[in-house]
């Protein structure tokens, strides 16, 4: 590897600290909506408001009505996270139940806004749009530990942007993503034993991580702020195909009988990282907002989001083996998901002085088929509530804070590609932070 | 000398007429699951040795524990019904592997299981008889103790007249495997011999289930699956195989076919199981490679024009199985369609998936015939699907975790070469043949030349006037029953 080569990865490990996956992620499938406190205070109906750096993720065109620098950091603490898991039959029966680790995630998010002249600014963002990572408890003995008992994928935006303001209440906007990611996928392999009547017994541990690589695309925004109490917006985020390349790890479990031993070991790769080829078509998005000034000092907004989730409709997973074993261990996953919509209500109230309390309210439609759903990701149908506060944008420094409790419908698995059935449960609450200067 | 399996005071009809009338009195109470508009009250199992949890060539309460018509009852709040229970080790004793290098299977010991429950004072529930074909289920009483003495007691009555007696509310039948399974695992394809001809199992069964209805019995049908497709038939490639690595010996870049009974075999030709035995002694492989140049026989060999005749005659009677359902208003268990996809695509399993592998699979048990526990706790999970769409019913499936994960110790991770190369012991081969009721060349040559190639024959007993392939001159080769017995 070279000098730069591992000086460029060295910078992704760190920035991995902060871009660290969400599970459950805030938005359906493995999206991340939560990208700014305050639109998060608001659910994230944002697009037809971006008056604040997050515009760069929420709609670019909200650059074009910057007159000052601005810049915001902030991340998202995801946090008791609860996913539990009852059985049902055929597999893995009734009586077995599961709980996923409680983890502390923080995708994280910063962003930089610099007018040019009166009708141009440039912003450059920083954000995570999609993570996942589950993580079941006692993966020995976790009977969906041969689909997964930990997966994770990072990732993080990159994103220049030009807003150009067309007209005194008309923008646009335009950027570049470069699109940083990796995965990585733990689980076991087993086989039926004619030793113990066809049991099936763990043989393997199998660990795969792709290495960190990147893919590009571009977003849209249009922003009208028609007059003082009504603007809309429209954005759109392009479809961003990766393609990864990776690392295989084979780790021999004993089965305690030399003999059987000496035949695994001659069947599976064990002792070598095994090449692995993978990729991820993340999805496009596309979002419509109208905002509403009720008051002098009330705002509401409504959005409709829709995401291409079609795109993730297989998931492939290449060996290459040295020993030509490589197509005997491929994966071929046909999740075949659905585009999806999410709906977001937000409203805000701005107290004399310049601060602002929100309240939102999400319905976020899984794009995940029910066949689809299992130990890799549960996802299903959520709602969330959140509530925030901002303090004064009266020049210098200014924080948002938001909560947001994410519950999700009940997951009742009756047919599944994996035929492994049952119920799930989800809960999480997530906390946003976020700290600017203007 | 071995228990006899029949019961010798059981032998009046008068008598038998009692026990009958007792089952009347032991109807188990149903648990509260939604059955919809099947009524399992009193359910009543026929069939073959699919529906008795034959496996690894056994009979053995093992496995019975979890027969289809057992799985289904439970899963229907009926509870436990009443079944021939074998103790341990079977009968015929069961195979089981005994050694992976070489990979040997053989029987897992010298003495028979004995039967265990010959005195129930009423027919069981589930009359399933290993062999039986779907004529047999009607007319058939005894077989000099064999496997229909083991679960008709020597009543003088059938399978179907030991059902009515039970006055049954819900019928499991699934019969006709028997019909082109002969044809399969013999090698051979006789007409009206070893594979049913349509007119007279359609007869059968019409009779059957219009007898079994006749009360106002709902019940379920299941169809025949592609024998042809059973590891029995599909493990052993029809080339010359380097044990060493197991892959193909190649000559200037082609495979060597082995020497059938008409010359080198095709890649559209099958050679059976049991053949390993035969080929470990090097017949069936050219001199030059080291074998003895001797053609493996006719019953080693299935060829492609009789797996296209077990196929077309496969059609044939599923054709009549599906109309008889349709007709009498039950359900249609689709084995044949979910076979076809296992075989296909395997079945997934929480991750894992089960093949029609040879050992490896997971689907078939040592015999390559039969299938393992959870293939049968899978195929009565295919019964309660139909049963439950059939009757708006909602039974919930079988459980599949205590056969995914069983008891065992270690893992079997042999490659498919290595199961391929699997070595029946003589004895296990012998035990094979016998058990699935495989005549020899000779005496099928004799039948067919007895009947000349169509109908007729000398077997007295067989509805359709028909000599019994599993009943030849060799009785060794006829009775399931007392072979092994014989045995030892």
């Amino acid at each position: 590897m070279s000098q730069q080569a591992g000086w460029v990865r060295g910078a992704l490990v760190v920035a991995a600290l902060v871009v660290v996956a969400a599970a459950p992620a805030g938005s359906a499938g493995f999206g991340i909506f939560e990208q700014g406190s305050q639109a998060m205070g608001m659910a994230g109906a944002f697009t037809a408001q971006a008056d604040d750096p997050s515009a760069i993720f929420h709609n670019a065109a909200g650059l074009a009505f910057f007159t000052e620098r601005d810049i915001m950091v902030g991340t998202t603490l995801i946090t008791n996270t609860e996913t539990s898991f009852r059985g049902a039959a055929p597999f893995p029966g009734p009586g077995v139940t599961a709980d996923q680790e409680s983890v502390v995630f923080f995708p994280s998010h910063a962003y930089y806004v610099q007018p040019i002249n009166e009708r141009m600014t440039f912003g450059f963002g920083f954000f995570t749009p999609f993570g996942l990572a589950t993580e079941w408890e006692n993966p020995d003995t976790f009977p969906g530990r041969f689909i997964s008992y930990e997966a994770e994928l990072q990732s993080f935006d990159l994103t220049p942007n030009i807003g150009w303001r067309l007209t005194p209440n008309f923008g646009i906007g335009i950027g570049a993503i470069a699109r940083a990611s990796t995965v990585e996928l733990n689980q076991r392999a087993g086989l039926v034993n004619p030793f113990a009547n066809f049991a099936v017994v763990d043989i393997a541990d199998v660990s795969l991580e792709s290495d960190w690589e990147i893919g590009y695309g571009f977003q849209l925004g249009l922003l009208h702020r028609v007059n003082s109490s009504f603007s809309w917006g429209l954005s759109y985020r392009s479809q961003v195909d990766t393609d990864y390349a990776g690392e295989a790890d084979f780790t021999q479990i004993s089965t305690g009988i030399p003999q059987l031993d000496a035949v695994v070991a001659a069947s599976l790769p064990f002792g070598a990282p095994v090449a692995v080829e993978t990729g991820i078509d993340f999805p496009d998005m596309a979002s419509l907002g109208l905002a509403f000034a009720l008051s002098r000092n009330t705002t509401l907004e409504v959005d409709a989001n829709w995401t291409g989730w079609s795109s993730f409709d297989t998931l492939v997973i290449d060996f290459d083996d040295a020993r030509d074993r490589g197509s005997e261990l491929d994966v071929e996953r046909r999740e075949e998901w659905d585009d999806a919509w999410n709906y977001r209500l937000g409203f805000a109230w701005r107290r004399p002085g310049g601060s602002e309390w929100r309240l939102g309210y999400v319905f976020d439609e899984t794009p995940q088929p029910e066949r689809a759903a299992g130990p890799l990701l549960p996802d299903n149908d959520r709602n969330g509530f959140t509530v925030g506060y901002g303090s004064p944008r009266d020049g210098g420094m200014y924080w948002d804070v938001a909560l947001m409790y994410l519950v999700f419908d009940e997951r009742e698995v009756r047919e599944s590609i994996d035929n492994f059935f049952g119920t799930y449960e989800q809960t999480a609450w997530l906390l946003g932070i976020t700290v600017g200067w203007n | 000398m071995p228990q006899s399996p029949c019961p010798r005071h059981a032998s009046t009809p008068r008598l038998a007429t009692t026990l009958l009338a007792a089952a009347l009195l032991t109807v188990p109470a149903l648990a509260q699951v939604d059955t919809g508009d099947a009524d399992f009250t009193r359910f009543v199992a026929l069939g073959d040795s699919l529906s008795a949890a034959f496996a690894s060539g056994s009979l053995v309460i093992t496995h019975q524990d979890n027969s289809i018509p057992l799985l289904i009852a439970r899963q229907a709040g009926v509870g436990e019904i009443e079944q021939p229970l074998v103790s341990e080790p079977g009968l015929p004793p069961e195979l089981t592997l005994v050694s992976l290098s070489p990979l040997t299977i053989a029987p897992k010991a010298s003495q028979p299981g004995a039967p265990l429950n010959l005195g129930l004072p009423r027919p069981y529930d589930n009359l399933s008889i290993p062999g039986a074909d779907a004529c047999e289920l009607l007319q058939r009483t005894s077989d000099a103790g064999g496997m229909f003495d083991l679960v008709l007691r020597r009543l003088g009555f059938t399978a179907v007249e030991q059902a009515l007696a039970l006055s049954p509310t819900f019928v499991y039948l699934w019969a006709g495997s028997n019909d082109v399974l002969g044809a399969a695992v013999s090698g051979r394809v006789i007409d009206g011999v070893t594979l049913t001809q349509a007119a007279p199992f359609e007869a059968c069964l019409r009779t059957m289930v219009g007898a079994l209805a006749a009360g106002g019995a709902g019940g379920v049908l299941g169809n025949i699956a592609d024998v042809p497709a059973i590891p029995f038939v599909t493990t052993i490639p029809p080339v010359v195989v380097n044990p060493a690595t197991g892959q193909p010996v190649l000559i200037n870049g082609q495979p060597v076919f082995l020497i059938g009974p008409a010359g080198p075999l095709t890649p559209a030709d099958f050679v059976l199981l049991p053949a390993s035995a035969l080929l470990a002694q090097g017949i069936g492989i050219p001199m030059a490679l080291g074998g003895t140049g001797q053609p493996l026989p006719d019953a080693a060999v299935l060829d492609a024009s009789e797996v296209s005749a077990i196929r077309a005659r496969t059609a044939e009677l599923n054709a009549i199985i599906a109309a008889v359902a349709g007709d009498i208003g039950w359900a249609l268990a689709d084995i044949e369609a979910f076979f076809e996809d296992v075989k296909d695509d395997g079945y997934r399993v929480g991750g894992v998936d089960f093949t029609t592998d040879f050992l490896v699979g997971g689907v078939f048990s040592f015999d390559g015939v039969h299938p393992t526990d959870l293939g049968y706790a899978v195929a009565a999970n295919v019964f309660l699907a139909a049963i439950n769409e059939h009757y708006d019913a909602r039974i919930p499936p079988v459980d599949l975790s205590p056969f995914f994960f069983g008891t065992g110790i270690g893992a079997g991770a042999v490659s498919r070469e290595q199961a391929a190369a699997a070595l029946f012991t003589p004895r296990a081969e012998r035990h094979l043949r016998r058990t699935l009721g495989i005549p020899s060349d000779r005496q099928l040559d004799r039948i067919a030349g007895s009947i000349g190639g169509g109908g007729g024959g000398d077997g007295a007993e067989r509805p359709d006037g028909l000599p019994d392939p599993g009943r030849a001159e060799d009785d060794a080769a006829a009775s399931p029953l007392q072979r092994p017995i014989r045995e030892q």
